[in-house]
Formats: C-alpha cells, structure tokens, sequence
C-alpha cells in the first residue's frame, strides 16, 4: 500500500485530505506544518508527499527545497495544494523541486487521479 | 450573493464534506480569535514580520477551508483580507490605523457569517459590500469607504457613544434562539465581570428573530458602576 505524507496546518483540510486519500486506498500520515512533515519523513518511508503552501515554522517550498536534499527524498512526488495561484509562487515551487501544484479548492477525484499519474 | 453551493458540500466520489464543517467552524473561529488579538496588540511603527505573516496565515487559512467547503461569502471577505495582508507582510503597504479598523471589522463580520452558516444559513446575509470596497481600496493604496461597515444585526443599530482611542465598541446578536428567554439574564451575567465594559439592551433585548441586542462599550471610570 503507498503511503501519503499530507501536510496542513489545517486541521480541517488535514481531515478531508486524509478522509480523501483513505478512500482511495492510501496509507495516510498527517503533519501540521512542514517542520513536523520533514520530521515525520526522515523517520520513515513515503511514496508522495501532499503540502500546504502558507504553514507556520516551514512552509511548503521550505519544506520542498529539504526534502530535495535529503537522499531518500530526491525522486519522491512532492504536489503543492494551496489556494496560491500565482505564477511568481508557481516557479518558486518549481525551482525548489516540487513535482506539482494544485490549486484549492480542489476536486477530490482530480486529486486522487494526480497522485495516481506521479506516485511511485 | 449565493453564499454556500450545496453542489460543492459533495464531490464527484460522493465525499460528502458536511463532515467536515464542525472542525472547520470551531477552527476558523480560533483563527479569527487569534487575528483580533494581534491586530489589537500590533504595533503599527515597528510591525513585526513574523507577525504581520501570521496574521495573514489567519485569513489565509480561513479562506482555503471556506472555499473547500463552499461558503462563498466567507471566502470572497477573506479574500479580500488576505489581499491586503499580503501586501503588509511584503511591506508593499504600511500598516495604519484604518487598515486595523478595517481587518477587525472584517473579522466580526466573518464570525456573523460562521455563524449563520453554522444556523444552516438561517436569516439575513450579512451586508459586506461596503466593507469590500474599504479593504479593496486599502489594498489599493487609498482611503478606506466613507460610510462604515455593515453590522451583523438585520435591522440597524441606534446610535451610540463613540469608544475611546484604543477602545472598541461592540453590538452584541444572541440568536435565533429555540427559546426566547435562553438569554434572559445576558445583562447580569455581563455586568457580574468586573471591568469587562458597559452593555445596554437594545430593542428592549429582543426582536421579531429572537435574538436579543446589546450595545457593548469600554468599561467607564466611574467607582460606582463596579461590581465587586
């Protein structure tokens, strides 16, 4: 079964996400903002990670930018899901090795059928 | 303005999100809470950062649940608000006193409209039109709308006293109630905390809609209108 790393400083998102992936199928494991995530992820292994853009502590191109340098993390889908939409945001998380981005709201079915195109 | 597309509370999948609003509710309200408090304490000379970011967090996050979630209203004010902190927190604007004004009134109306749709969207939309424009206007660089922003009470406030410097005045909506006199001793349970402020019973405390009304101001100076 893969495992889902989603992180949101929401706990609201948090749950439906979760709720979300689930359903799907997924092993799911939450983390409230990036410096909790990056913890999380050294510690064990993840097929994608699902991040909130504006966290306190690490946001998530922070959080990006230190997976990318961690040696388990260098190939793992990182997809951004955040209400940001900006094309300046959008390059920066591409420039720090996000794999995607996707804008909330979000259609849970679309969610589900990304993850399903980059998860490894 | 249609303020929550039933169509969004489900997904494709069938993913009902009404399980959801509960957390979302008692979330946002803490977010709104926590926004007030910093914009009470900010200080406008010397803001800090990591502050200013915070406060935007606050909206930010109450505007992505209430997108998701389908409350329309709630996201276009938040919206609004996030527009204008971010342009605080990128120092593309300073802060003043009227963005504060502002934001805080923006907050109020936000917690009528929570809770309006917490009622299951019971009684009148709140009015945020002039508000919008204020913050609009801000975010543009100019001075906020002349007129102030619309209360969260369906029918107008009579005048009152204006609050001190540093002081806020609030009016207060308790309702609908399932029972009109749920609310009867709101007036002494108020004035038993000391120094909390003044409140007086508008409408006589109750209107058509069962909810009383109340005027909440600073509280006065005077030694005799303490309750020890």
């Amino acid at each position: 079964m893969h495992s889902i790393l989603a992180v949101d400083d929401s706990a609201s998102m948090r749950q439906m996400v979760s709720f979300t992936l689930r359903n799907a199928g997924f092993n799911v494991v939450e983390a409230v903002d990036g410096q909790d995530a990056y913890a999380k992820a050294s510690s064990r292994d993840f097929n994608l990670v699902l991040t909130d853009q504006n966290m306190p502590r690490l946001d998530g191109i922070g959080l990006t930018r230190k997976l990318r340098e961690h040696p388990k993390f260098k190939t793992t889908p990182i997809l951004i899901l955040t209400t940001e939409s900006s094309d300046q945001m959008k390059q920066a998380g591409r420039a720090a090795g996000a794999t995607g981005w996707m804008v909330k709201p979000f259609d849970p079915a679309k969610l589900i059928e990304v993850i399903g195109k980059v998860i490894r | 303005m249609n303020t929550h597309t039933q169509e969004t509370a489900k997904a494709d999948a069938g993913l009902d999100l009404s399980q959801f609003y509960q957390v979302f509710f008692e979330e946002a309200g803490e977010n709104l809470d926590t926004m007030e408090k910093m914009l009470l304490g900010i200080d406008l000379a010397a803001a800090d950062d990591e502050e200013l970011n915070a406060i935007f967090r606050c909206a930010h996050s109450v505007k992505g649940g209430a997108a998701t979630f389908g409350f329309a209203d709630v996201a276009a004010l938040t919206h609004q608000m996030e527009t204008l902190l971010d342009k605080l927190r990128r120092h593309e604007l300073e802060p003043t006193p009227p963005m504060v004004d502002v934001l805080l009134q923006a907050g109020d109306a936000l917690r009528a409209q929570l809770a309006r749709h917490q009622n299951g969207g019971q009684g009148q939309a709140v009015d945020t039109e002039v508000l919008l424009g204020s913050i609009r206007a801000l975010a543009a660089g100019q001075a906020a709308a002349a007129t102030p922003a619309a209360s969260a009470a369906p029918s107008p406030a009579p005048a009152a006293a204006p609050a001190p410097a540093g002081k806020r005045a609030l009016e207060l909506l308790v309702g609908p109630l399932d029972t009109p006199d749920a609310a009867d001793n709101l007036i002494e349970l108020f004035n038993e905390i000391v120094d909390l402020g003044s409140i007086e019973a508008l409408d006589g405390g109750q209107d058509l809609a069962a909810t009383h009304r109340a005027h909440i101001g600073p509280a006065t100076d005077h030694p005799g209108d303490r309750h020890d």
